[in-house]
């Protein structure tokens, strides 16, 4: 007992550590600082409207589904988003806190056991995953509660969302720690052979769905098809007919994996736990010293500084290159050969060119505005910050640079972004250079914004790069206000639609006005005091 | 010449870490920055150093005030940092010529600058490795190589010793004494007492925020140590000896 005690303990300790967020009360406590509490609402009123229209959409989705006699599917399918949520969101996780994290070195100096504090991790990870499904699961519980008028929806999702976690990260997590034993007796970085072996668990997982839906035959309507794919864990058919009271003791087996972990983990990694980095290669050879201007030094050296680090790049690069990836994807899965040819040919009609321009653009404008590498541009400096300051290159400059770095990788995606467009939906290179033209004004617009509040207020004090990213409000913050502006221009380019606006009077408007918007940003950090 | 004025500061509202704090640093002379932990001492240089925005006073480095004419301020100082925090995804080599352009140093001089200094710490071999595999000690020693790439008028270091080995640090205080014997100001802090009683000629007592004493090394008789003195000034004990000490807060 006194064993899972200390486990327990040690979470909590790792959940201190890596989620920061969580000291947010110690704030409260504090005297209110004006920055937190503008900042507190505007992301709670944000998170709210999200959160209103989330819930307003499962609602419709409901009605939807009841309408066509399809009520059950309801459960399933929140289930199985929930399921790949904690997916994507737990792989994540699993590679910051077991691998990326240097905490271990520290904890353990005490008296624990490696099993205790992987364990510890564990559990931190179930529980952010727990926090995820709270959001998620929430609404759907109450909608179809209120639709059924029974108690037994509450049950279902209940031990649902208890056991959901562990199964998802559960496989994911043994994985990680194979591999990390891996590197340590290899004496490698145990990075990318963590990666490597999340990305090969999950490689695994799809061609085993794709075989499976294979064997399926090919006069399956839709609906059969559609059934069989969204299965949010294995024996979720068996499970979904259990008695209400069976389904909460399957609540029991979310104990059952933190143990079997807790020995599994022990079993793989033994009573000693060393971390190994990559030793550096030591190469004397002559030293040359090339001068170079300021600018292109400081892009060198951001350059360097962001592509040499795996975290910078797993972090920030993501939502950038992976996004474009997505849309092909599931274009593949819901849509037969048939399907594309008829995308296509409504891409190239002169009435509807138009309209596959604003598509491809509002893709790339949101895929830009997620970009993480300009709003948290700054903070990455985090305790050689003293350098910017001393170094006699203005901070205005410096935060210029940054600017430019960041909307070079937004340029990255854009590219990609616009190749897919012209390669899989067949774009004319004329409908390409105008996505690219506004995609890259509104690009350097996000950039300029995320590095402006980064420069304002940026978070140094950090212990894993990692949480100059992913912990950052400002990086959040430089999202919501991207997206809610990128949402404003959507509701401005339909309402001029609707209003027989000419097709080049819609690009000028964009073209201008985020020119104007850009040139408002710029004055603002060139504002910025030294 | 640094002169520091009426430097005042503060963290939180009506919680002063530094009040009117007023010294300078003339040409060719090494000054010590001394006091109790949490005195303000860190607050001070980085006021100077410009990492903090004044709030009130004012910092002037030769023509230069550092509130009027940041850049060219900055052109003429470096610094050496306790931290060891220095860009760790650099290699040793990308991070001197990194800052090299950044002082916009030429090619050559860099190279006649930073040569005697890589051979005197011993360094040659960790150039092309990422910082980040080095120690802290050769960190340090990167680190105070780069801080000497303009030849600064003022060269501030920060608990320059820690982390270094013997023979580093006799190298470094050869470099503070032959950058003096130049011309050039050091102004460093310390909790070393022994090493800024040989290398100082004048000594900065800070106490709660302010400047407590100066002491003029050179004016005092050798057979008394500076640990007597500064235990003296910081525990406000009454003095028989011969000092020569100069009371700025009477």
């Amino acid at each position: 007992m006194y064993r899972w005690i200390k486990v327990f303990q040690l979470s909590k300790t790792i959940r201190k550590i890596h989620f920061s967020f969580l000291n947010f009360r110690y704030k409260l406590k504090e005297r209110p600082d004006t920055y937190v509490i503008v900042l507190t609402c505007f992301v709670l009123s944000i998170a709210g409207v999200f959160y209103y229209y989330y819930f307003q959409m499962l609602g419709q989705l409901y009605d939807g589904l009841s309408e066509l006699g399809l009520g059950d599917l309801f459960c399933r399918l929140a289930l199985f988003a929930a399921a790949m949520i904690l997916s994507i969101v737990s792989a994540f996780l699993l590679i910051n806190i077991f691998c990326f994290s240097k905490d271990i070195e520290h904890l353990l100096l005490f008296p624990v056991r490696p099993c205790d504090i992987f364990t510890g991790k564990y559990i931190t990870v179930i529980m952010f995953c727990y926090g995820i499904e709270l959001l998620l699961l929430l609404p759907a519980c109450i909608i179809q509660t209120q639709y059924m008028g029974d108690s037994s929806a509450v049950i279902t999702y209940i031990s649902a969302a208890a056991i959901l976690p562990h199964i998802v990260v559960f496989p994911l997590a043994v994985f990680v720690t194979i591999c990390l034993k891996i590197a340590m007796l290899l004496k490698r970085m145990r990075i990318m052979l963590a990666v490597t072996g999340i990305m090969v668990y999950f490689a695994g997982a799809l061609i085993g769905v794709l075989l499976s839906n294979g064997q399926t035959g090919a006069e399956r309507d839709l609906l059969n098809r559609v059934h069989d794919l969204i299965v949010p864990f294995p024996f979720y058919n068996s499970y979904i007919r259990f008695h209400p009271g069976l389904k909460l003791f399957c609540i029991i087996l979310a104990a059952v994996f933190i143990g079997v972990y807790y020995y599994l983990s022990h079993l793989v990694i033994g009573e000693k736990y060393a971390i190994y980095d990559k030793e550096g290669r030591i190469r004397i050879k002559a030293v040359k010293y090339n001068s170079s201007s300021k600018l292109r030094s400081y892009f060198k050296k951001e350059y360097q500084t962001f592509f040499r680090n795996p975290v910078y790049v797993i972090n920030g690069l993501f939502g950038i290159f992976i996004t474009p990836f997505l849309l092909p994807l599931s274009f593949r899965i819901s849509a037969d050969a048939e399907n594309i040819e008829q995308i296509r040919a409504l891409v190239s009609a002169p009435e509807f060119s138009f309209y596959a321009v604003l598509f491809a653009l509002a893709v790339i404008v949101l895929t830009s505005a997620i970009n993480v590498v300009a709003s948290s541009s700054f903070s990455r400096e985090g305790a050689s910050f003293w350098i910017m300051k001393i170094i006699p290159y203005s901070l205005k400059r410096q935060a210029f640079v940054k600017a430019l770095f960041s909307t070079s990788i937004s340029i990255m995606g854009i590219i990609i972004n616009c190749s897919i467009f012209k390669v899989y939906f067949n774009y004319s290179f004329i409908q390409i250079g105008i996505i690219s033209f506004v995609g890259i004004l509104f690009a350097v617009l996000w950039n300029l914004i995320g590095v402006f509040i980064d420069m304002k207020r940026p978070k140094l004090e950090w212990t894993n790069e990692a949480e100059a990213i992913k912990q950052n409000v400002n990086v959040v913050f430089s999202i919501l206000l991207c997206i809610a502006i990128s949402i404003g221009y959507f509701f401005a380019a339909a309402k001029m639609l609707q209003n027989g606006f000419a097709a080049g009077g819609i690009i000028t408007f964009l073209s201008c006005s985020v020119c104007i918007l850009i040139l408002l940003v710029c004055k603002g950090i060139a504002s910025h005091q030294e | 010449m640094l002169e520091v004025s009426g430097l005042s500061f503060h963290y939180q509202p009506h919680v002063p870490v530094l009040t009117d704090l007023t010294f300078s640093v003339l040409d060719g002379e090494i000054v010590g920055l001394l006091g109790k932990n949490g005195v303000g001492k860190t607050t001070a240089l980085k006021l100077i150093l410009g990492l903090l925005p004044l709030e009130k006073g004012s910092v002037c480095l030769g023509n230069y005030s550092l509130d009027l004419h940041p850049m060219q301020y900055k052109k003429q100082m470096n610094y050496v940092s306790d931290s060891h925090d220095i860009y760790n995804n650099l290699t040793g080599k990308e991070y001197l010529n990194f800052i090299a352009d950044m002082y916009e140093v030429p090619s050559e001089t860099r190279s006649k600058i930073y040569t005697p200094l890589i051979e005197a710490f011993q360094v040659e071999k960790y150039l092309n490795s990422p910082i980040k595999k080095l120690s802290h000690g050769t960190k340090q020693k990167i680190a105070v190589i780069a801080s000497l790439v303009n030849d600064p008028l003022l060269w501030v270091l920060d608990e320059p010793m820690t982390g270094l080995d013997v023979e580093a640090v006799q190298v470094l205080k050869e470099l503070i004494q032959s950058r003096a014997a130049h011309g050039k100001s050091v102004l460093f802090s310390s909790h070393i007492l022994e090493i800024c009683e040989n290398l100082c000629d004048k000594i900065v007592i800070m106490q709660a925020g302010t400047l407590q004493k100066t002491i003029e090394l050179r004016d005092n008789p050798s057979y008394i140590s500076l640990e007597d003195i500064y235990l003296e000034v910081v525990n406000d004990v009454p003095m028989d000896k011969g000092f020569s000490i100069k009371q700025n807060n009477p």
